[in-house]
């Protein structure tokens, strides 16, 4: 197979109607890839973790190719390998493909490949009855390398494989509403976008793994589950960790997720085990161990340590080793215990004697403190010392990041600190965020918070616009008098071309700090908003770049938006429009072949909803074509859009 | 059956002047943020391997590229040569899940990062078709390439011509029922390999989209 997901839904598919052995080989390219990215190493977590019973590689490459590739499985598996190559690379000879290697030559590569540990061998396009009749004779004296169980803690993501070995792993904990009043509030709302934000955010800060919890009482947890695992996995290939009490929503997080993730997590309690192993068994994961039970979290190490055994005992009995479970020994608030971390800290030195990994929540050390990050770090520095495997923690935080980083140069695990050196630098031009506003009023008419919105500064905007507030300006009056009049000026000139489409993006993302503070001290149930506007991509069209860049400025000028998306079928952006009693639906089409969609959405907009206008827009479209669509308004780009939606005021 | 040959390279130096372009600059240089961000971008972009898969084929008369009948503009180009080059190429999914990535840190940097992938398929289709240029042997000259959609050649010839390049199976590309290229950034083309170095038509000179806001 040529695809991680699609194997990882093969080898389900098969273990759901069966209990036959299962083989599973992939194509490997030269670059020792997948078609879509996955390495090796990915391959073997995976099929590992779905304990399948074989594992290898077949076609697109010849032996010799092979020879250089399959070290990386051997050296990371633990299964029997199967290798089955093409008789060479393809080439034409007249009309005909032929296969260079000959049966002589196929044999002794892999006799080879034997040697390096192939167990399973055959051939694949090219290969003839004398290949593997010379095969067969190559390797008849050839005793197989011995299995020898790896041990090792893996996770993957659908491109690459992530290890605990030693090397201290991240793992970004801002997926997690526990605390967190805007990410509750995006799980409320739906608003996927917060939380892919989250997610890139993250792994540009430079966590390795993403944690995923989306638990809260409201809401439907194993779908919004589904949702926010399929959709992180779209735009990050970080492994996860799913994060979860509820068993039916980790059994959807675990199906979902294209590789093998953290299982956030077991404790010492038999029915929280009975329940959360057999979907280890089935679907793979490193689990994470919490050090309680009915009794709660004791106090000593001795008594940590008792759980975390009864733990690994209890796994084995479901067939889960020893190394794919990591311990969390509970870090406790220092000040409600002053001893509470040095437990904690020996508990994990104690469990790392063992050789069982080890991870940590690092942030509970100190609640109820000032300027927790000082003790956070440090915490961190000391369970590191210790020899904790895995942190999960805040990435944006520049104290964490740097403690880690320093570790790492200080452990020698960062070779001629060169990661350090390049962190620190980068950490200088842009860690810090302000939290006074360095713009200020322009002379002649511009106030600070319209400068900081010309200028596209996020950050500033939210503290000009913040400071306004507090010393009295009225929300509307802020939002009339400055907001809107700054973004005019932007808008103006992109229309004049003195500034172009990013700047204009990024004056909008500012006036949507300024709008964000505005709201925190609006009145309930005073919205500002001017009226509704359905926004979509027509079906079969995918590219919704430019729609987002509509939606954006008419929610910037105060207008209700209802984003549909991509790929919207006529009748949904017909049925929405009737539902939010739109004003205007607007229409983005990039491709000829998508018209006919954007036509018929048209046509059914004007039999069912014909009180709506019918604003249309998109690389292909004209104003001639949208006159023939019967369209109301062609835009040709944003502002367009959004000064038509202010004369119809 | 066609013969087929895989190529695989790095996008090369992407051409600053196409991203600001793509960006709605025309010719002038955004704000020096814009630039930092799309510094950084081209930086990775140019990185990313780009895969395509190529095939050379005689131009025998009433040879169909998916034209039905042959479309003007095509011929034009074509006009003179003895055989074509067709490839597909794609930056795959890596580079689609960059720019949603991207964009989901703030819509300016998606929009910039897609404009930085498209410009880096183009380089990396400027690469290839350097190489194919050195195949293509003594005396022989490429013309510019030519992708359906392209003037009057329909975009229905997409199907086609992917299928005689086995580019599902060899790429992963594939196209919707609206025939958009999966992966986003991917191009698929026809190059006449002429005895004869005579120019034609090419980039926005060569179209007649006339007021397409791109052209320059």
């Amino acid at each position: 197979m040529n695809d991680s997901y699609e194997t990882k839904a093969a080898v389900l598919a098969a273990k759901e109607v069966c209990d036959l052995p299962i083989f599973v080989t992939n194509v490997y390219d030269q670059s020792a890839k997948l078609m879509t990215g996955a390495t090796p190493e990915a391959m073997v977590a995976l099929l590992e973790g779905l304990s399948v019973d074989a594992i290898g590689m077949n076609c697109s490459l010849g032996p010799k190719q092979m020879e250089e590739i399959f070290p990386r499985l051997a050296n990371a598996a633990s299964l029997p390998l199967i290798v089955v190559p093409n008789a060479g690379l393809p080439r034409l000879e007249g009309n005909r493909t032929v296969y260079d290697v000959t049966p002589d030559d196929f044999a002794d590569s892999m006799a080879t490949l034997v040697k390096a540990g192939a167990r399973v061998l055959g051939g694949c396009c090219g290969t003839t009855p004398a290949h593997i009749a010379k095969l067969r004779e190559r390797i008849a004296e050839l005793t197989p390398v011995p299995l020898t169980e790896k041990h090792r803690t893996v996770i993957s993501s659908g491109t690459h494989a992530l290890t605990f070995d030693g090397d201290p792993r991240l793992i970004g904990e801002r997926i997690n509403p526990t605390g967190k009043s805007k990410l509750k509030a995006a799980l409320r709302e739906k608003n996927l976008s917060y939380i892919l934000r989250e997610a890139a955010g993250q792994q540009e800060a430079g966590a390795q793994a993403l944690d995923i919890n989306v638990g809260l009482p409201e809401i439907d947890e194993p779908e919004m589950m589904a949702e926010v695992v399929t959709e992180v996995q779209g735009i990050c290939d970080l492994p996860l960790q799913i994060d979860t009490s509820d068993p039916i929503a980790m059994e959807r997080g675990l199906r979902l997720c294209n590789g093998i993730p953290l299982v956030n997590s077991v404790n010492g309690k038999m029915s929280v085990m009975e329940a959360i192993f057999p979907l280890v068994q089935k679907y793979g994961g490193v689990v994470i161990g919490l050090t309680l039970d009915e009794d709660g979290i004791p106090a000593t190490a001795e008594e940590r340590l008792a759980i975390a055994h009864r733990i690994l005992d209890t796994a084995s009995r479901y067939g889960i080793d020893a190394h794919r479970i990591i311990i969390d020994p509970l870090a406790l608030t220092i000040s409600a215990d002053h001893s509470a971390a040095l437990v904690t800290l020996e508990t994990i030195r104690r469990l790392h004697a063992e050789g069982i990994r080890t991870s940590l929540g690092l942030s509970n050390v100190s609640f109820g403190l000032p300027n927790r990050e000082a003790i956070n770090s440090a915490f961190f520095a000391l369970a590191l010392e210790n020899g904790l495997s895995a942190a999960i923690m805040n990435p944006y935080s520049a104290a964490m990041m740097n403690t880690y980083h320093a570790f790492r140069a200080l452990h020698g695990l960062d070779v001629g600190c060169m990661e350090f050196i390049e962190k620190s630098v980068a950490l200088g031009s842009t860690a810090t965020v302000p939290t006074t506003t360095t713009v200020t009023a322009e002379e002649g008419s511009l106030s600070a918070l319209q400068n900081a919105i010309c200028k596209g500064l996020k950050d500033d905007t939210a503290i000009a616009a913040k400071a306004m507030l507090e010393s009295g300006t009225a929300p509307l009056t802020l939002i009339n008098e400055e907001i809107v009049p700054a973004l005019d000026r932007v808008g103006k000139r992109f229309e004049e071309k003195t500034l172009f489409l990013p700047q204009l993006l990024m004056s909008a993302e500012a006036a949507k700090a300024a709008f964000d503070e505005v709201k925190a001290v609006m009145p309930t149930g005073q919205s500002g908003s001017k009226y509704t506007i359905v926004i979509a991509t027509v079906h079969g069209d995918i590219h919704d770049i430019g729609k987002n860049i509509v939606r954006t400025l008419l929610e910037n000028y105060g207008y209700r938006v209802i984003d549909l998306g991509r790929d919207v079928p006529p009748q949904t952006v017909v049925n929405a429009a009737i539902r939010e009693n739109a004003r205007i639906v607007a229409l983005s089409a990039l491709m000829t072949t998508t018209i006919p969609a954007m036509e018929e959405t048209i046509r059914l907009l004007r039999e069912q909803a014909p009180d709506c206008k019918i604003a249309v827009g998109g690389a292909v479209l004209t104003q001639d074509y949208a006159d023939k669509m019967g369209a109301d308004f062609y835009g040709r780009d944003a502002m367009e859009t959004v000064r038509y939606a202010e004369s119809l005021l | 059956m066609t013969e087929l040959h895989r190529y695989t390279s790095p996008v090369g130096m992407i051409d600053r002047r196409e991203v600001y372009r793509y960006l709605g600059c025309g010719k002038d240089l955004p704000d020096p943020r814009t630039v930092d961000l799309v510094e950084m971008l081209c930086k990775q972009m140019e990185e990313f391997p780009m895969e395509a898969v190529w095939s050379r084929l005689p131009l025998a008369d009433g040879y169909d590229f998916g034209l039905g009948k042959a479309g003007t503009s095509l011929t034009a180009n074509l006009k003179g040569c003895k055989e074509t080059f067709l490839f597909a190429a794609t930056l795959g999914l890596a580079a689609d899940r960059l720019i949603r990535r991207e964009e989901a840190l703030s819509e300016a940097r998606g929009v910039i990062a897609d404009a930085v992938a498209s410009a880096g398929v183009e380089a990396g289709c400027n690469r290839l078709c350097a190489h194919l240029s050195d195949i293509a042997g003594e005396g022989k000259y490429l013309r510019p390439r030519f992708s359906p959609g392209y003037g009057d050649y329909p975009i229905t010839a997409q199907q086609p011509l992917l299928n005689l390049l086995s580019a599902g199976k060899l790429l992963g590309l594939t196209l919707t029922d609206s025939l958009l290229m999966l992966p986003t950034k991917s191009v698929s083309a026809i190059v006449g390999i002429s005895p004869t170095p005579n120019s034609c038509r090419r980039g926005c000179e060569g179209c007649d989209s006339l007021n397409c806001p791109y052209r320059i």
